[in-house]
């Protein structure tokens, strides 16, 4: 991986290779941004440029070769165990970085995720982070920077990376055989993360999309068992929940957008158009933000483990509300 | 070969040189040259304004060869090895990796030997909030009888996770964050001896970055440098710091307040083509509405808020587009939202709505207007004595909205009609003009105290325990049971002044306020206070069939197709 392997982020590599040229590489970074951005493909990229014998990463070096099949001595990689990153996993850290580099010219740490860091394994952490070896140095790595102990940052030198653009996912879901407008609806869907846009769901987004939307917009306010038949159908399905909540998202911001007189070209669902306007037709301005609002909060609670059937029941009951009868729902439930 | 970060570099070496922290500089050196130094110290603060660096200069300034001074020589064999961490009598304990009791037992163990070299055997254990609770016991019983020949100096950013036992122990020390002009003085004798040319402002903004931490000033401005190398422009600090640019955030204002969505919608679109985060556009909008309030208030808004150039004219102008109390509503829903975006999946999307609905509210003036006449007809209602207005009237609408935030949901919930008609400001409905002939309806004495209520709620509250005893404009007499200390209070002549110019208001007179003392007879009328016991019982029930079989509410959810949110009791004492 190197800089040129990586899309976007050209400020980042600009400041990255400049730091490096020079001469004034930080001893901590800490890498912030949306999850499948191409934060830890940058982490490795710089560790390339460090380690390559010819000092561009080119791929072909030994010092290269390991670093990609992960063998390097100088390389280290914590990671969470699942849960947390523990203190036991930073002690051994520690203890590697107390020795000089093998072969390398530094010793490279990266923590990936490092918001998951429990807060004995953080403090831990501190010391190694303000006044390291000379020739170490560490890359953290963090979705969620805001979770990351305030010590931790501000030891470190944080390097924010932006959501690809939506051009940018699009430009590379066109090299792949997709049609221009299922493009443009998968590139918006995927929240600048590309991970997300090539992963596993772009089926579901362009398929079943349509399907949901469509379900849902044929019941009516007083249908209860259709209402259930279709909560249960979809809570049935556990691992395309997050899916699911997140097109259903997409849809109602539309309406939003619509509702709001805001411009076409920010809508994301464009090859439904006619059937989200007539729905918006029946919108005002707050019912639309008390559905949105539900969905939010549909994904939250199934983020913490509710039970699926209740959740969906209870978000359906709320986005088949008119616009008249919504708030005495809410306050109902 | 490796670069050394400049908080490192320029890590304070004498108290002189510690940035923002002069009260502690100043009792440590005192405390030293006097021979009275104690044998434990606590440095608490924040991250990065100076906590290990002073304990550091302690120690030095302990075990100087010169001294004990009130600063360290920094040349002699002692200060020299404690700078570059190697004396043998200073221990830098790390207190997050040596958290166990085994630890501490081992600490003490090397308390017996008396130092080698020095006067003092020096533990500076750092991060110390993370020790064990066994850990801390140990620690205590080395505290309460400590050998003359040793020093503790503990730093931690959590003092609250430390016992009690321990803390009272220690001579404690709080570092406050250093002052934005602190942190940019240094800034800037640091880039000067560095010998990097940067201007004043990106060195502001590096210092604001900062939060008054110097570590992390220090940190963004590493950054900048090793972005810009040794000339730094200021579009490069604003780019690097991932700054808005501020055309962009007052364009998000102005359409929040000219109640233009679709202005907001592509202000919003912009900013996530740019590829700034939506959190950093929340807390920079944050900060311009803060400036925009402060601007009017603050008596040198340049200087106060640290404003270049054309800045002052530009908030100025963007202040004029509403009132103080429209900036102070968006603020808080500004504030909310940053604080939810945190942990948000949908950055954009929360931003949208919150803006959305900014723009989509009525200016505050109104929905206070709305609210004051809301409450001189609620005081007519409470007594009965005034007939129930006839349905005509839009006013009752907002009977049924109680608190604030309520009143400007439900304003909304009509709000798309009202947004292209005008503004419910004065609608032709509604009677009298605000100017014209007080509030008749305020003839009772509930009304009144609920009017008081609106302009003084404490004052409300005690006129409740009060009874009207005789209404002959322009005198109220008011009755107070014997020995009721609220005579007192209310005789007080600001008070009574206040009470007198709310009724001057309502009443179109001058008016004058009379307390009396009740008698043991029993011949003034009931206290609201009283009245409300008794009421109590059913009010609820009866409160919401009225409210919603009310034929004014039924007609005002007609006229603006509006929807009944919820019913809340406005106050007590209203049935
Ligand atoms: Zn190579
Ligand atoms: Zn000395």
């Amino acid at each position: 991986m190197t800089f040129a392997n990586i899309i976007g982020h050209e400020q980042q590599k600009k400041l990255l290779r400049q730091a490096w040229n020079n001469q004034r590489m930080a001893h901590a970074y800490l890498f912030t941004g949306a999850e499948g951005i191409g934060k830890r493909l940058m982490a490795i990229a710089v560790v390339r440029l460090i380690f390559c014998e010819k000092q561009t990463g080119c791929g072909t070096c030994s010092g290269c070769r390991r670093i990609d099949h992960n063998n390097h001595p100088d390389l280290h990689i914590v990671e969470t165990d699942g849960t947390a990153i523990k203190i036991d996993a930073i002690r051994q850290l520690q203890k590697e970085l107390a020795h000089p580099p093998l072969e390398a010219p530094r010793r490279v740490c990266i923590i990936d995720d490092a918001d998951r860091l429990n807060p004995a394994a953080g403090n831990a952490l501190l010391k190694t982070l303000e006044e390291p070896r000379a020739e170490v140095m560490l890359i953290l790595i963090s979705a969620h920077p805001d979770m990351v102990l305030e010590t931790i940052r501000s030891r470190c030198q944080q390097l924010p990376f932006a959501r690809l653009e939506q051009s940018m996912i699009a430009k590379v879901l066109s090299q792949q055989q997709i049609d221009d407008t299922q493009c443009q609806v998968l590139a918006a869907l995927s929240e600048g993360s590309l991970k997300k846009a090539l992963g596993s769901d772009r089926d579901f987004y362009i398929e079943q999309r349509k399907e949901v939307f469509k379900s849902l917009s044929a019941l009516s306010v007083g249908s209860i068992v259709p209402m259930l038949e279709l909560a249960e159908k979809w809570a049935a399905d556990k691992e395309q929940l997050d899916d699911l909540t997140s097109v259903l998202l997409s849809c109602y911001r539309d309406i939003f957008l619509i509702v709001s007189q805001g411009s076409s070209s920010l809508l994301t669902n464009i090859d439904m158009q006619e059937r989200i306007r007539q729905h918006a037709a029946k919108e005002t301005p707050l019912s639309i933000q008390h559905k949105l609002e539900a969905i939010l909060d549909c994904r939250y609670h199934l983020q913490r483990n509710v039970n699926r059937q209740l959740a969906m029941e209870r978000l359906l009951i709320q986005l088949t509300q008119g616009p008249c009868g919504d708030q005495a729902s809410r306050s109902q439930l | 070969m490796s670069y050394l970060v400049l908080a490192r570099k320029w890590r304070p070496q004498t108290f002189a040189d510690l940035v923002g922290q002069e009260h502690v500089s100043r009792t440590l050196a005192n405390a030293i040259t006097s021979g009275r130094a104690h044998h434990a110290f606590l440095f608490t603060g924040a991250r990065g304004v100076g906590k290990t660096s002073a304990a550091r200069i302690l120690a030095k300034a302990l075990n100087c060869e010169a001294g004990p001074a009130a600063e360290p020589c920094n040349s002699c064999q002692s200060c020299t090895e404690i700078t570059s961490g190697h004396s043998v009598d200073v221990f830098e304990i790390d207190g997050a990796s040596n958290t166990g009791v085994d630890d501490v037992r081992e600490l003490r163990e090397t308390l017996r030997y008396m130092p080698s070299q020095s006067r003092y055997k020096i533990f500076i254990i750092d991060e110390v909030h993370m020790l064990s609770i066994n850990a801390f016991n140990a620690l205590l019983k080395t505290l309460e009888e400590p050998p003359e020949h040793v020093k503790f100096i503990f730093a931690t950013t959590e003092p609250h996770k430390i016992p009690v036992t321990i803390l009272s122990r220690c001579q404690r020390f709080d570092f406050r964050k250093i002052p934005s002009p602190k942190v940019i003085a240094q800034l800037r004798r640091i880039v000067d001896a560095e010998q990097i040319e940067i201007s004043d402002r990106s060195l502001a903004l590096i210092a604001q970055r900062g939060g008054g931490s110097m570590r992390d000033s220090l940190s963004t401005l590493d950054q900048v440098v090793a972005f810009c190398s040794e000339q730094v422009a200021d579009d490069d600090v604003q780019g690097l710091l991932g700054m808005v640019d501020r055309r962009l955030l007052f364009d998000a204002l102005e359409g929040c307040m000219r109640q233009d969505c679709s202005m907001v919608l592509n202000v919003v679109r912009r900013v996530d083509d740019l590829g700034h985060s939506f959190r950093q556009f929340c807390q920079e909008l944050v900060e311009v509405v803060r400036q925009t309030i402060l601007c009017e208030l603050v008596s040198d808004p340049q200087e106060t808020l640290g404003l270049f150039g054309d800045e002052l004219q530009a908030l100025a102008s963007l202040s004029k587009l509403a009132n103080q109390d429209d900036w102070q509503r968006l603020l808080s829903m500004l504030i909310k939202t940053e604080a939810e975006l945190s942990s948000s999946s949908f950055p954009r999307l929360l931003v949208e709505m919150t803006l959305v609905r900014a723009a989509s509210l009525p200016p505050a003036r109104d929905v206070a207007g709305l609210i004051r006449k809301v409450e001189a007809l609620e005081g007519a209602f409470s007594s009965g004595t005034i007939p129930r207005p006839a349905p005509k009237s839009a006013a009752p609408v907002s009977t049924m909205i109680a608190t604030g935030n309520q009143v400007v949901e439900s304003v909304v919930s009509y709000g798309q009609q009202a947004a292209v008609a005008p503004p419910v400001t004065a609608p032709p409905v509604t009677a009298p003009p605000v100017t014209a002939p007080p509030v008749t309806a305020v003839q009772d004495w509930s009304g009144f105290v609920q009017l008081v209520r609106g302009s003084s709620p404490p004052l409300a509250a005690m006129l409740e325990h009060g009874s009207l005893l005789n209404m002959a404009l322009p005198e109220m007499k008011i009755g107070f049971p014997a020995g009721s200390f609220l005579i007192a209070q209310l005789n007080d002549p600001s008070r009574r002044q206040r009470i007198e110019e709310i009724a001057q208001e309502a009443y179109g007179q001058k008016v004058t306020i009379v307390i009396e003392t009740l008698g043991s007879r029993n011949e003034a009328p009931m206290s609201l206070v009283e009245a409300e016991k008794k009421k109590e019982s059913d009010r609820e029930r009866r409160l919401r069939d009225d409210a919603l079989t009310h034929p004014t509410v039924k007609k005002a959810v007609e006229i603006f197709s509006g929807e009944i949110e919820s019913i809340t009791p406005i106050d007590k004492g209203f049935v």
